[in-house]
């Protein structure tokens, strides 16, 4: 067995203890789950390609969205219409973002992408897609998923699965590849490669947990409305979890979503939502200042102890 | 259908100004550093918030508190917060995001999220221009922006201060070879970017409120406007404000307000694509 299988089938297995550990609060293991999912795949693609994707959410949206309407408007199952809101949500974010990121880099893309999502909340709550999108009040009741250990134990797998092909990808040639294109786009280009087709086939992978995490997470939440889909506050949320767990590793992710979530899980009978959210994000800038890797590299440093000679995992 | 079109350009020229002075420190900012700083929109708020918070006890004086407060505190802000980490743009973007966050909840926990706040005009009653009726206030407002704009653009080209400010996007090394001293010259423009702020905030949010959430639409139009003028260009500020203003106010008063975003947004997007420089910025990305 590969070092990364064992790493993600660890990671597996603690991530099911956790769920089991929590069974009572079933439901802010799945969330935190999810929100592993989301960050995980969009540190995929912005921390080892180099390009800041803002619009991450975009795949999120367009695979809840095409789920829910395909389940609202046309009573399709929701196994099948999970489905297909994956597969046409990432199409449709990679056709539309992969254009982009071979255009423009660097500042323009962050621009771009950042624009795109407001323009598209925008276009989703107006009066134009309402009879598809249902404007504000959003498509709900959507056949729902439950809150259950099984759910649970079932995302995690989804999230180590990919895990485990995201690891294999970043250490094949074509990981290799989009490594020196993020130091240098001209390196690659001399020695006769196209830097954007790697660094696309990257968007495409992190596109497709995301658009998947998206349609689950619909049907999860019973309902589709921009504030789990497009909307900015949802997109910076990802990033916050991303940063606060470690922007350069995939296990990072998990760790900044299970920190995330479970320390609101912790203050919300204690403070109210607004010091909630001022501590959980104190926290994270202290951690970014502090230890500019995340908290994954204290939790390296502490693995290190206890195994020595460990390397870093990515 | 006349009045609609006066009403277009005369409410689409104020706009304009307002979005223009808050954006001078955010766009110039950008331009300095290649860095975009989230939490300058945040500030906004901060201001809007101590004018309504000083304008029981101080009146009319208030501005000559707040707008220099708020000067201090970007300036602040700029050597305890970016200065060390200027150089690295993706950890001052994540940075400030969180500071945004962080000041949003802070000014949520003091003040009630859901409450919109008004701040008392300097002048009451309204103008008849053409048949279209404009408040003092907000004209005002449009006439001090247009002037700082103007003033700021004088600045710029007359003086070796302003020079530097348009010169370094060029080559921060270079202008370091010449003696400039770039950390002094940002710390500046995030003074006087703070300074226009404050008067944005006074004006915008005296029109339309002010709210812990109200610094999120300034925040897309200061992209926007960076996006269409260019990085580090008063020139391209004030043409890419005046774009915008009279398009978000065409698209409110001819087409449907609930897409005004979503125009507006397109523009910035299809610039940005097709002319990364902006209208008159240097080429970024």
């Amino acid at each position: 067995m590969s070092r990364d299988s064992v790493r993600w089938a660890a990671t597996f297995v603690a991530l099911t203890l956790a769920a089991v550990l929590f069974r009572a609060d079933i439901s802010f293991v799945i969330s935190a789950t999810f929100f592993a999912i989301f960050a995980m795949s969009w540190s995929f693609f912005t921390s080892y390609s180099g390009y800041l994707n803002l619009g991450h959410v975009i795949f999120i949206g367009m695979g809840g969205y095409t789920s829910a309407i395909l389940n609202y408007h046309l009573d399709w199952p929701m196994p099948v219409s999970i489905v297909i809101g994956s597969i046409v949500g990432t199409l449709l974010g990679w056709l539309y973002l992969n254009p982009i990121h071979k255009r423009v880099s660097g500042l323009s893309f962050e621009m771009v992408s950042f624009l795109s999502i407001i323009a598209l909340t925008n276009l989703v709550l107006s009066g134009y897609a309402r009879p598809l999108t249902n404007g504000d009040l959003g498509l709900s009741p959507l056949d729902g998923i439950f809150s259950t250990l099984g759910f649970a134990i079932g995302i995690a797998a989804l999230l180590c699965l990919f895990g485990y092909g995201y690891s294999r990808f970043l250490s094949s040639n074509s990981g290799k590849i989009v490594d020196f294109a993020r130091e240098s786009q001209d390196i690659v280009r001399t020695a006769g490669a196209d830097p954007h087709r790697y660094t696309g086939r990257l968007l495409l992978l992190s596109g497709l947990l995301a658009s998947t995490g998206g349609a689950l997470y619909v049907h999860y939440s019973g309902a589709a409305v921009v504030s789990n889909t497009f909307e900015l506050a949802f997109m910076i949320r990802i990033v916050v979890i991303a940063i606060i767990g470690g922007r350069f590793s995939l296990y990072g992710s998990i760790v900044g979503a299970y920190f995330v979530v479970f320390a609101g899980f912790l203050l919300k009978p204690v403070v109210s939502s607004h010091i909630e959210f001022l501590i959980i994000y104190g926290l994270g800038f202290a951690i970014y200042f502090l230890w500019p890797k995340g908290l994954i590299s204290i939790l390296e440093v502490a693995i290190r102890r206890v195994v020595p000679g460990r390397k870093s995992v990515q | 259908m006349f009045e609609n079109v006066v009403y277009v350009i005369i409410y689409g020229l104020i706009f304009a100004s307002l979005y223009g002075i808050m954006t001078v420190g955010f766009s110039l900012v950008c331009g300095l550093g290649g860095f975009f700083d989230i939490a300058l929109p945040a500030y906004f708020m901060v201001g809007a918030f101590m004018i309504v918070e000083l304008s029981p006890y101080l009146g009319n004086g208030t501005m000559l508190i707040v707008a220099p407060g708020l000067g201090l505190l970007c300036v602040a802000h700029y050597l305890l917060f970016i200065r060390p980490q200027r150089d690295n743009p993706y950890r001052v973007f994540f940075a400030t995001i969180l500071l945004a966050l962080g000041v949003e909840s802070l000014m949520a926990k003091f003040f009630s999220s859901g409450y919109t706040f008004k701040i008392a005009p300097l002048l009451s009653g309204n103008v008849n221009i053409f048949d279209v009726e404009i408040r003092q206030q907000l004209l005002l407002g449009g006439a001090v922006g247009w002037i700082a704009l103007f003033g700021l653009r004088y600045i710029s080209h007359n003086t070796n201060i302003g020079r530097a400010v348009i010169g370094i996007p060029q080559s921060v090394r270079g202008s370091q070879v010449i003696g400039l001293d770039v950390v002094r010259i940002q710390a500046i423009v995030y003074g006087v970017g703070g300074v226009l702020l404050a008067l944005g905030a006074y004006f915008y949010g005296g029109y339309l409120g002010v709210s812990v959430h109200m610094w999120a639409y300034p925040l897309v139009i200061m992209f926007t406007i960076t996006t269409v003028g260019g990085l580090g260009s008063i020139n391209g500020i004030m043409i890419a404000t005046v774009l915008v203003g009279w398009l978000e106010v065409a698209v409110v008063t001819f087409i449907d307000p609930r897409i005004r975003a979503f125009v507006i947004l397109s523009l910035a997007i299809a610039i940005l694509i097709f002319r990364p420089r902006g209208l008159a910025g240097k080429r970024i990305g």
